[in-house]
């Protein structure tokens, strides 16, 4: 019974052998509009990742690459301690924001935290939002005000309602949980 | 017993009985309303792209359909990969020779979206004549999502029929063909450029109409006769009867000029180059659909 597996678990890029099919049949091979060129197409690719990248470091003012703030933008970025623990994997915590990590464990109040993302923190009230969290709506509910007066000129090249809100709220993931939902955002209108 | 599961799972995929509970008005109404957030733009190739025109996604869509037949994907795998198709096109504007490409990942992304076992990245790279590289799917992968905004919980035609074919009075036997013609021209509208803007529900609609005067099941019961089951399903989708009726009209020229092309090219010579594959593959099922015994 125990061995029951419908899928070996890495779907993208292995299994092939699974599938209730015979050999593709040569005639369904084909080039439809001629052969691509990989170079450009590699480097068209990753431009656009790039951007992508960029785009989203912007609107977040957070180096999701490198798992630390941006210090000038719309959102102060704080540790919190009560974060799922899913979102703590080894996975989600590079070596650099550790700190938080431990002050979470203590159980320290976010306020207090220190942690990789302190010189953004200090210019700002302390506020603490938790994502992802079933609590989370009242108390990003609590935070809108705060971050109200926090600019929103780029308001203009978002799209609509979604990321409005998200704007209006105080967002504050750290390090140990960086992966905004606007589950929260959303639920409050 | 152990024995005996081991055999099942085996031999197919296991799928969950349907759940009579989702066919309820409620789902219904919420779909109905969900839909019109997944469409494309109905003009994307005048509006957005320069390199594109509407023959050329004929070609992908039809190698598209190829390959989910050949692998046996769910049926709404290729309805699904479709609308990503055209949504990412309405937003992005797309070379032609990206084309194929995007396609791929399109149906990698349905694949992924409605499959136990979905398609892997190798498998579509073989059917593109190893034209694109697994990572260069990948990376598509990876822009199409951001440029579906990660929606791809689209409302299909597929998510209507059972609704639509619950509320006719026919026995299940019956059902059962009807919902295979219905799907087939639900596969067959998604080649075509002229239903890129039509509303799920309303190909889902037309469809079923279709497929029910095709089938001669009209006689049997007065309220599938033509009037009366256009008249009965447009209200149930909320729609001007007339469109409805457009629409199955739309469905069924389509078909007959399908059926007719595909009867050519077989009458030629049988070398099965790359054309005639796709569109005998396309109409080997309903036509005159009463002879058809799927």
């Amino acid at each position: 019974m125990s061995d029951v597996r419908l899928s070996n678990g890495s779907p993208p890029l292995e299994r092939m052998e699974a599938r209730v099919s015979d050999f593709p049949k040569p005639s369904a091979c084909r080039v439809l509009f001629g052969m691509p060129n990989h170079e450009e197409l590699q480097r068209e690719l990753s431009e656009r990742l790039r951007e992508i990248e960029e785009a989203k470091s912007d609107k977040w003012n957070f180096d999701f690459a490198a798992h630390r703030p941006l210090p000038p933008g719309r959102y102060k970025w704080e540790p919190v301690d009560d974060a799922p623990e899913f979102y703590g994997g080894p996975r989600c915590t590079p070596a650099d924001s550790r700190p938080a990590d431990a002050a979470a464990e203590n159980g320290v109040d976010v306020n207090g935290h220190g942690g990789s993302v302190q010189e953004s923190a200090g210019a700002r009230p302390p506020e603490h939002i938790s994502e992802g969290q079933t609590d989370c709506k009242e108390r990003a509910t609590s935070q809108k005000r705060k971050r109200a007066s926090a600019d929103c000129s780029s308001q203009k090249k978002r799209s609509r309602n979604s990321s409005d809100e998200v704007i209006r709220n105080p967002v504050v993931p750290h390090s140990v949980e960086n992966t905004p939902r606007k589950s929260s955002p959303k639920t409050q209108t | 017993m152990e024995h005996q599961l081991l055999c099942c799972e085996v031999e197919s995929i296991r799928r969950a009985y349907q759940d009579a509970n989702l066919l309820n008005d409620r789902v219904l109404q919420t779909m109905l309303k969900a839909e019109d957030n997944y469409l494309p733009s109905a003009n994307y190739f005048k509006c957005v792209q320069k390199d594109i025109v509407p023959y050329m996604r004929r070609i992908v869509a039809t190698w598209m359909l190829e390959v989910c037949e050949e692998q046996k994907c769910e049926e709404e795998v290729f309805p699904l990969a479709m609308n990503y198709l055209d949504r990412f096109l309405s937003v992005e504007p797309t070379k032609k020779s990206r084309l194929q490409l995007l396609g791929a990942t399109c149906m990698f992304l349905a694949s992924k979206m409605k499959e136990t076992i979905p398609l892997t990245a190798e498998k579509l790279c073989i059917y593109t004549d190893n034209s694109i590289r697994p990572s260069e799917l990948l990376q598509m992968e990876l822009l199409t999502l951001n440029k579906l905004k990660w929606d791809l919980a689209s409302v299909t035609p597929h998510d209507f029929i059972e609704h639509f074919l619950s509320k006719l009075p026919i026995h299940q036997e019956t059902k059962q063909i009807l919902r295979k013609h219905a799907q087939t021209f639900v596969a067959l509208c998604a080649t075509d450029v002229k239903f890129i803007a039509s509303p799920p529900s309303m190909v889902a609609a037309g469809s079923v109409a279709a497929a029910v005067q095709g089938l001669h099941l009209k006689s049997t019961d007065s309220i599938l006769s033509s009037q009366n089951l256009t008249d009965f399903l447009s209200q149930v989708i909320k729609s001007d009867p007339d469109c409805l009726r457009a629409c199955q009209e739309q469905i069924e020229s389509l078909l007959e000029s399908s059926l007719r092309q595909a009867q050519q090219q077989s009458h030629g010579a049988s070398t099965d180059t790359k054309a005639a594959g796709d569109e005998a593959d396309l109409s080997c099922t309903p036509t005159d659909v009463r002879d058809v015994n799927i």
